[in-house]
């Protein structure tokens, strides 16, 4: 065991990125709260780098999903100069997702300045895992611009860029959103079921986020 | 038996005989005898119960069952009989000690192995052999094992320090801990030097041998904070080209380990001694990084193959320590990781050791695919033409290290299913082909763990950190699919 051998770094990898979705799918937001505090105090008197980076991706999605954007947003504040000023961003990957990161939390405040800012910062990036993000941001923007039409289409096209990139995690959560909002199925909730996922609602918002009313929408439309 | 005690003893008693003898039939009739033997007065005890037992036996059958208990664990009865100098024509003894209840035998003759019926008599009888007689038995016992069947050479050791005698128990818990270390059971190894080292003074060679052997065993056990410490206390405060080494060993697990300050500061003072030196900050570790990557763009791969004996051992040492520093580094903290691979991939290409260069290039591959999809052609030329340099199929490191490198290229260049399949058989053949390679392995499982996150494969996601983090109290709530 990876604590047992005083292998933090490990141990730290498999519980801040990723690992919170374990408990999440279990609606164990508590647990998955738990996990991150063991390894946070690792990295605590240690210059900003990677693990406190991906402990910041764990914080803020668990925030999420417990419905704390606002929290999320002012952690996502509070260190996005670090994870600059660590160079982090000039990986790739990890720019892409913490734009994509940033701008589902501030999707989930109401932001949608910064969630269009960070859309446009994502479109200019030419990796096909950058386009599907900001096509999902693009669909909770149009949602929120009230211009529904567009939105379905948009969903769709990020599933399916999702997809076609290996992100199904991603995938499977913007397919959920549309079958939600428009109907045409049951398939994907059936396969939340499957993956073990107590609450898709609440995984939907820390994955696709922004689409707030849609329960009112699909009263009255 | 229990109505014949409630008429014999009261109540009180008879509780007392159930509990101490666990409901054991034999403890319980030889509880009940002491109670009978007229100690009134005296407190019913298992230990005193068994004494008395053994006390009531032949001289040379309550030596043999002396030995046996203090042999510890199955013996053969050949050694037990050397042990008490008793003469072995017709077994004597040995039968009675049996139908007495008292020992276990797997099989008729001399060859058989003997101990003792049950771990209470073993410790009773042990505890009351002294002094020099308890002494005597485990030397002659370490004897005539020794001679016999030399390979199980912790047990002699045992027996060794059983008789007083330090020096040479020390020797062979040293011989023990190389073979265990051989079997690959690191972490026994790690036990059997510690002992080592904690039975006597050694002379300062003496004691640096055994404490690098030590920290190797930490280290392959994956016990990296540990290992680091041990090299440390090894190299001491010398100055010497040993020390050196020692150090640069200290330096990588204690980055893993999450000490990264400690880490850092020694790759820095050990980069110093090979004249090198760690980016003074991370946008001096930036720039080095364009100016190197610049130089590698116009040199490009070339090298001319030359024999690792051809090269100087300075140079060799320097990029074996550029090697460590960026495996350090690079999950860390990747920009100054990124600047100490380009140069550890210039010095590998300009020494023309092909191993070195298979090695920097898989891992520039790595690199190269942190900048981005842009870079997917030159990650893939890399890993080509590492694989190409690689092509032995007796190096099994250099073709996990390619799959690795393969399956965090993948990761970098947002392709999860090939980052898991990589991953998983990068893993496979560390696990099954490369004593040792710990931190190696632990690499693969994050990164097709990883992959798993992003492929939504939330039970295997789950099994995996499972296996890994062993939380029970936290596991038992997580993703109910897992079973």
């Amino acid at each position: 065991m990876a604590r047992d051998r005083g292998a933090r770094l490990p141990e730290s990898q498999l519980t801040a990125f990723g690992g919170p979705f374990v408990w999440l799918a279990n609606d164990d937001p508590a647990a998955a709260w738990e996990a991150v505090v063991r390894v946070d105090p690792y990295w605590e008197h240690v210059e900003y780098q990677v693990y406190h980076y991906t402990l910041l991706t764990a914080r803020t999605q668990i925030l999420l999903y417990e419905g704390r954007a606002a929290e999320a947003v002012a952690e996502m504040n509070r260190e996005w100069a670090s994870v600059d000023r660590a160079l982090l961003l000039h990986v790739e990957l990890v720019k892409i997702y913490m734009l994509f990161l940033r701008a589902r939390c501030a999707l989930a405040n109401g932001g949608i300045q910064q969630a269009t800012h960070d859309c446009k910062a994502l479109e200019r990036i030419r990796a096909p895992f950058a386009a599907a993000c900001a096509k999902q941001i693009s669909a909770a923007l149009a949602w929120r611009a009230g211009k529904r039409e567009s939105v379905r289409g948009l969903l769709d096209n990020a599933a399916q860029q999702f997809a076609e990139a290996g992100f199904l995690f991603f995938a499977h959560s913007a397919a959920w959103r549309r079958e939600q909002l428009f109907g045409g199925g049951t398939s994907e909730s059936e396969w939340m079921a499957a993956q073990g996922v107590r609450n898709p609602e609440a995984m939907a918002q820390v994955n696709a986020p922004g689409f707030g009313n849609y329960i009112l929408h699909s009263l009255f439309c | 038996m229990q109505r014949n005690c409630s008429d014999t003893f009261g109540r009180t008693r008879q509780k007392r005989i159930a509990r101490e003898s666990g409901g054991l039939p034999f403890f319980i009739y030889e509880l009940a005898r002491q109670a009978q033997s007229g100690l009134e007065g005296r407190t019913l005890d298992l230990p005193d119960a068994l004494w008395m037992r053994t006390e009531k036996l032949p001289v040379s059958s309550r030596r043999l069952l002396e030995a046996i208990a203090l042999a510890g664990q199955p013996v053969a009865l050949k050694h037990v009989y050397r042990a008490t100098e008793i003469d072995p024509t017709g077994l004597p003894g040995i039968e009675e000690l049996r139908i007495g209840n008292l020992i276990r035998r797997s099989c008729p003759g001399l060859d058989a192995t003997v101990e003792s019926f049950h771990d209470r008599i073993r410790e009773t009888v042990g505890a009351r052999v002294g002094g020099e007689e308890r002494r005597g038995y485990h030397r002659a016992l370490a004897r005539s094992v020794e001679s016999e069947c030399g390979d199980d050479f912790e047990l002699v050791a045992n027996h060794y320090l059983g008789a007083g005698e330090v020096d040479r128990a020390a020797t062979f818990l040293e011989k023990a801990a190389v073979q265990v270390s051989a079997a690959l059971a690191f972490d026994r190894a790690a036990r059997l030097y510690r002992q080592v080292l904690e039975l006597q003074h050694f002379d300062a060679p003496d004691e640096r041998r055994l404490r690098r052997e030590l920290a190797e065993a930490l280290g392959k056990a994956g016990r990296g904070a540990s290992a680091a410490i041990e090299y440390l206390t090894a190299a001491g405060d010398r100055d010497d080209e040993e020390a050196f080494r020692l150090r640069e060993r200290a330096a990588y697990p204690f980055c893993v380990s999450g000490l990264i300050d400690e880490g850092r500061q020694i790759f820095g003072s050990v980069l110093q001694h090979l004249g090198l030196k760690l980016p003074s900050s991370r946008r001096a570790a930036l720039i080095g990084l364009l100016l190197r990557r610049l130089w590698l763009t116009i040199r490009g791969l070339r090298f001319r193959r030359t024999e690792e004996r051809r090269v100087p051992r300075k140079e060799l040492d320097r990029i074996d320590l550029l090697w460590s520093v960026t495996g350090g580094l690079t999950m860390i903290d990747p920009i100054p990781g990124a600047q100490c691979q380009v140069q550890h991939l210039l010095l590998s290409l300009r020494s023309g050791e092909p191993s070195r260069i298979t090695r920097a290039m898989a891992w520039e591959a790595t690199h190269a695919s942190m900048l981005g999809t842009a870079y997917k052609a030159r990650v893939a030329r890399l890993l080509a033409e590492a694989s190409a340099l690689a092509d032995d199929p007796g190096e099994p490191y250099a073709r996990g290290l390619i799959k690795l490198s393969g399956c965090v290229a993948a990761f970098f260049l947002a392709d999860p299913p090939r980052c898991r399949e990589l991953g998983d058989e990068a893993a496979a053949i560390f696990r099954d082909h490369c004593a040792g390679a710990a931190r190696e392995l632990d690499q693969c499982n994050a990164f097709a763990y990883w992959a798993c996150y992003y492929l939504r494969d939330l039970p295997e996601l789950a099994r995996r950190q499972a296996g890994f983090l062993g939380w029970p109290e936290i596991e038992e709530r997580a993703c109910p699919s897992r079973s």
